[in-house]
C-alpha cells in the first residue's frame, strides 16, 4: 500500500471513529470532569434536575432542528419564549383563567411562527434578517409590556408542572418525550417532514417536482413555533412568573446543540436522533457548570469555549471523513 | 419600426426606473423625509445641539457598521463586535487603570486584542470552515465571558480615568463631536479602500462570484479573513469611542451593538447574499436609525418599545430593499 491510499485509510477511519464515538466520548468526559468536581453531580435528583432545567431547550431544538434541515436559520426562540411568557402572565392576570392565558400564549406563539414564515416565504426576505429582527423587537415587547418587570402567576398548574409524580417524573419531561415522539413521526412519517429535507436539499428541484415549498416552508415555521410555545410554557411554570429578560441565548443554546450532535447547517440532511445527543451535551455542560458555582462571566466563557471546541471537533471528523470518501471515489477508476 | 423598438428596449420601464432611482437616492429620500416630518412634529428635535447628540449617539454603531458592511459584502456576518467592543474598552481601561501601560501603548493593545478576535473569527470560518453564522455566535458569548473575567478581576466595573477619553467625550471640532469627527473620517477611508484599492476590488468580487474570483487568482481566503480582521479593527475603535461615551464600563457593555450595526448595513442598501452595495451609505443607514431612536426620546417612548421598533425597522428595511431589488431586475 502506497503512503497516499495509507493516509487515506488512516483519515477515514479516524474520521468515521470520531463521526460515530466523538460525541458519546466528550459526553462520557463531561460526566468524569463534573462527577469528580461535584459530589452531588451523578445523583439521581441531579438527572431529573438536568432534564426540568433544560427542558425548554431540549423542546425548542426539535423546532430548530426542523428548521436547520431545510436551511433556515431561526434566531427568534429565546425573544419570543420571553414574550409569549409574558402574554400567558398578563392574560392570566386579567381573567384569572389559566386554561385560556395557555391557549393565547401558545396562539401568539404560532402567530409569530407565521409572521416569520410568511416573511421568509412568500416575501421571501432571507431568514436571518427576519428572525434577527424578531430576535429584538420580541424582547422589546416583553421588556415594554412588563415595564422590565416579572410578573408572578398563582395557579395551581405551576404546582402541578413543578410535582414529581412517583418522585420520579415531572410534566416537563413527559413534555420532552412527547415532543421528540411528535417531531420524530413529522419528520419521517408526513410530507411535512419529507420536503423538509427536500428543501434544505434543493429547494429549486423540489419546487420544480411541484411540491407548494411556500406553504411548507410555512408549515416548518408553524412546527416551530407550537414548540416555542411549549418552550415558554415550561420556562414560565418553573419560574412560576414570566419574566421578561428569561432564557437570553437559548436560541444559540439550541442551534449548538444542534450543529455539535450533527447536523449539517447547510441542510438536507440529518435527524432528530443526531439532536438528543447534541441536546444532552449541552444540557450537561450547563448544569455541570452552574453546579460549580461559577460566576457569570467564567461561566459564558468556559461554555463557550467547550461549545466551540466541540463544534471544531464535529466539523473537522465530518470533514475529514469526506474528503476521504471523495478522493476515494476519484481514485477508483485509476485503480481499475 | 426596427428603431422604436430598439428604443423602447433601451428605455426601461416607468416602474423600473422608479425602482432604479429608488435605489440610489431612497435611503437619503428617507432620511430628508424623517427630518423634515420629525421637525415639524416636535420642537426641540431641529437644533444644533439635538444633532450633535444624534452624531454622539450613532458614532459607535456606524463605526461598526464599516467593517459589517464589509463582512456582509463578502457573503459572511460577525454577530461578536458586540461582545468584541466590551472586550476592548475592559482591557484598555483595564490597563489603564491598574498601571500596567502608557495610555497610548493600553488603547493600542485593546485594539489589537480586537483584531486578534477577528483573525480567530476569521480562520475559524475560512480556514477550520465552519459557518461564520455559529463561529461568530460563539466568539460573541466566550468574548463576552472574556471581557466581563477583566471587569470581574477589577471588581466588577472600571472606571474611565483617563483625560483622552474625556477629551473625546466632551470637545467639539467646528461644532462636530470629536467621536463624529473620528466616524466620518474612518467612513472616508474605507470609502476610498472600497473604490481605489486592490483590496476593495477583491471584496466586490468575492461577493459577487467567489468560485470565479478564485479563478481569477484572488488571495479568496486570504482577503475574507483580512476583512473580518477588519472588522474586529472597528470593533476595537468602538471601544475607544465607548470608553469615551461612557464612565464606567460594566459587564452590560455593547450587549446588541451587532444587531444595531447590521440594521444600518441593510438599511443603507447592502445585499445580505453579498457581492452589492456602498460602505458610505451605510452610515445613512445608522443617522436614519439615530433619527428614530431620538425622536421617540424626545416624544417619551420609553427604551424597551423602542428596542421593539428598531425590530421592525430592520424588517421594513429588508421589505423595501426586497422591493426595490426585484423590481429592477
Amino acid at each position: 500500500m502506497n503512503q497516499r491510499a495509507q493516509n487515506r485509510t488512516l483519515r477515514t477511519t479516524v474520521g468515521r471513529v470520531f463521526q460515530t464515538y466523538g460525541l458519546a466520548l466528550m459526553i462520557a468526559i463531561m460526566v468524569v470532569v463534573f462527577a469528580a468536581l461535584n459530589e452531588n453531580f451523578l445523583t439521581l435528583s441531579n438527572f431529573q434536575n438536568i432534564l426540568e432545567q433544560n427542558a425548554a431547550l431540549m423542546i425548542v431544538a426539535v423546532g430548530v432542528t426542523f428548521a436547520i434541515i431545510s436551511t433556515a436559520i431561526d434566531l427568534s426562540p429565546g425573544s419570543v419564549i420571553a414574550l409569549v411568557g409574558v402574554i400567558i402572565a398578563l392574560v392570566h392576570r386579567d381573567t384569572e383563567s389559566i386554561a385560556l392565558a395557555l391557549v393565547s400564549g401558545m396562539a401568539v406563539a404560532l402567530l409569530i411562527g407565521a409572521f416569520n414564515g410568511v416573511l421568509i416565504s412568500s416575501v421571501g426576505i432571507n431568514p436571518v434578517i427576519v428572525t434577527l429582527a424578531a430576535f429584538i423587537w420580541a424582547r422589546g415587547l416583553a421588556l415594554a409590556l412588563t415595564e422590565k418587570d416579572s410578573i408572578v402567576i398563582q395557579s395551581g398548574f405551576i404546582g402541578f408542572m413543578n410535582e414529581r409524580f412517583l418522585e420520579l417524573i415531572s410534566p416537563p419531561m413527559v413534555l420532552i418525550v412527547l415532543a421528540y415522539l411528535f417531531g420524530f413521526f413529522m419528520l419521517n412519517k408526513t410530507r411535512l417532514g419529507r420536503y423538509t429535507y427536500a428543501l434544505g436539499g434543493d429547494e429549486a428541484a423540489a419546487k420544480q417536482a411541484g411540491v407548494p415549498t411556500e406553504l411548507y416552508k410555512i408549515g416548518l415555521f408553524l412546527f416551530s413555533g407550537i414548540m416555542v410555545g411549549l418552550g415558554a410554557i415550561i420556562t414560565v411554570s418553573r419560574m412560576g412568573a414570566a419574566q421578561p429578560n428569561a432564557v437570553f441565548g437559548l436560541e444559540l443554546d439550541a442551534i449548538a446543540a444542534v450543529i455539535i450532535g450533527g447536523n449539517r447547517l447547510s441542510g438536507g440532511e440529518g435527524g432528530l436522533r443526531q439532536t438528543i445527543f447534541g441536546v444532552i451535551f449541552l444540557a450537561i455542560l450547563n448544569n455541570g457548570l452552574s453546579t460549580l458555582g461559577l460566576r457569570d462571566a467564567s461561566f459564558y466563557f468556559y461554555k463557550g469555549l467547550v461549545i466551540l471546541f466541540a463544534l471544531f471537533f464535529e466539523v473537522t471528523s465530518r470533514r475529514m471523513l469526506r474528503e476521504a470518501r471523495t478522493s476515494s471515489t476519484l481514485a477508483q477508476p485509476a485503480a481499475d | 419600426m426596427a428603431v422604436t423598438q430598439e428604443t423602447q428596449v433601451l428605455r426601461a420601464r416607468p416602474t423600473e426606473q422608479v425602482a432604479d432611482w429608488f435605489n440610489r437616492f431612497g435611503t437619503v429620500l428617507v432620511m430628508v423625509l424623517f427630518v423634515i416630518v420629525f421637525g415639524l412634529t416636535t420642537e426641540y428635535f431641529l437644533t444644533v445641539q439635538n444633532f450633535q447628540n444624534i452624531l454622539r449617539q450613532v458614532s459607535i454603531t456606524s463605526v461598526l457598521a464599516i467593517g459589517m458592511t464589509m463582512v456582509i459584502l463578502i457573503g459572511g456576518i460577525d454577530l461578536s463586535v458586540g461582545s468584541v467592543v466590551l472586550f476592548s474598552a475592559a482591557a484598555m481601561n483595564g490597563l489603564i487603570f491598574n498601571e500596567v501601560l502608557p495610555t497610548g501603548l493600553a488603547i493600542a493593545a485593546g485594539v489589537g486584542a480586537a483584531v486578534l478576535i477577528g483573525l480567530v473569527n476569521g480562520v475559524l470560518i475560512e480556514q477550520v470552515k465552519i459557518s461564520p453564522v455559529i463561529v461568530t455566535l460563539g466568539t460573541m458569548v466566550a468574548v463576552r465571558g472574556l471581557g466581563q473575567m477583566i471587569l470581574w478581576i477589577n471588581n466588577s466595573w472600571l472606571w474611565v480615568t483617563e483625560p483622552i477619553f474625556n477629551y473625546i467625550k466632551t470637545k467639539s471640532w467646528l461644532f462636530v463631536p470629536v467621536p463624529a469627527v473620528i466616524m466620518f473620517f474612518l467612513y472616508v477611508i474605507a470609502a476610498i479602500v472600497m473604490k481605489q484599492s486592490m483590496l476593495g476590488r477583491h471584496i466586490y468580487a468575492i461577493g459577487g462570484n467567489e468560485r470565479a474570483a478564485k479563478l481569477c487568482g484572488i488571495p479568496v481566503i486570504r482577503t475574507k479573513i483580512l476583512v473580518y480582521m477588519i472588522s474586529g479593527l472597528c470593533a476595537g475603535i468602538a471601544g475607544i469611542l465607548m470608553s469615551a461615551r461612557l464612565s464606567a464600563i460594566s459587564p452590560g457593555v455593547g450587549q446588541g451593538l451587532e444587531f444595531e450595526a447590521i440594521t444600518a448595513v441593510i438599511l443603507g442598501g447592502t445585499s445580505l447574499s453579498g457581492g452589492v452595495g456602498r460602505v458610505e451609505k451605510t452610515i445613512l443607514g445608522a443617522i436614519i436609525v439615530g433619527l428614530v431612536l431620538n425622536y421617540m426620546t424626545i416624544k417619551g417612548i420609553s427604551a424597551h418599545y423602542q428596542r421593539a421598533v428598531t425590530g421592525f425597522i430592520i424588517l421594513a428595511a429588508a421589505f423595501l430593499d426586497h422591493l426595490s431589488r426585484r423590481n429592477a431586475t
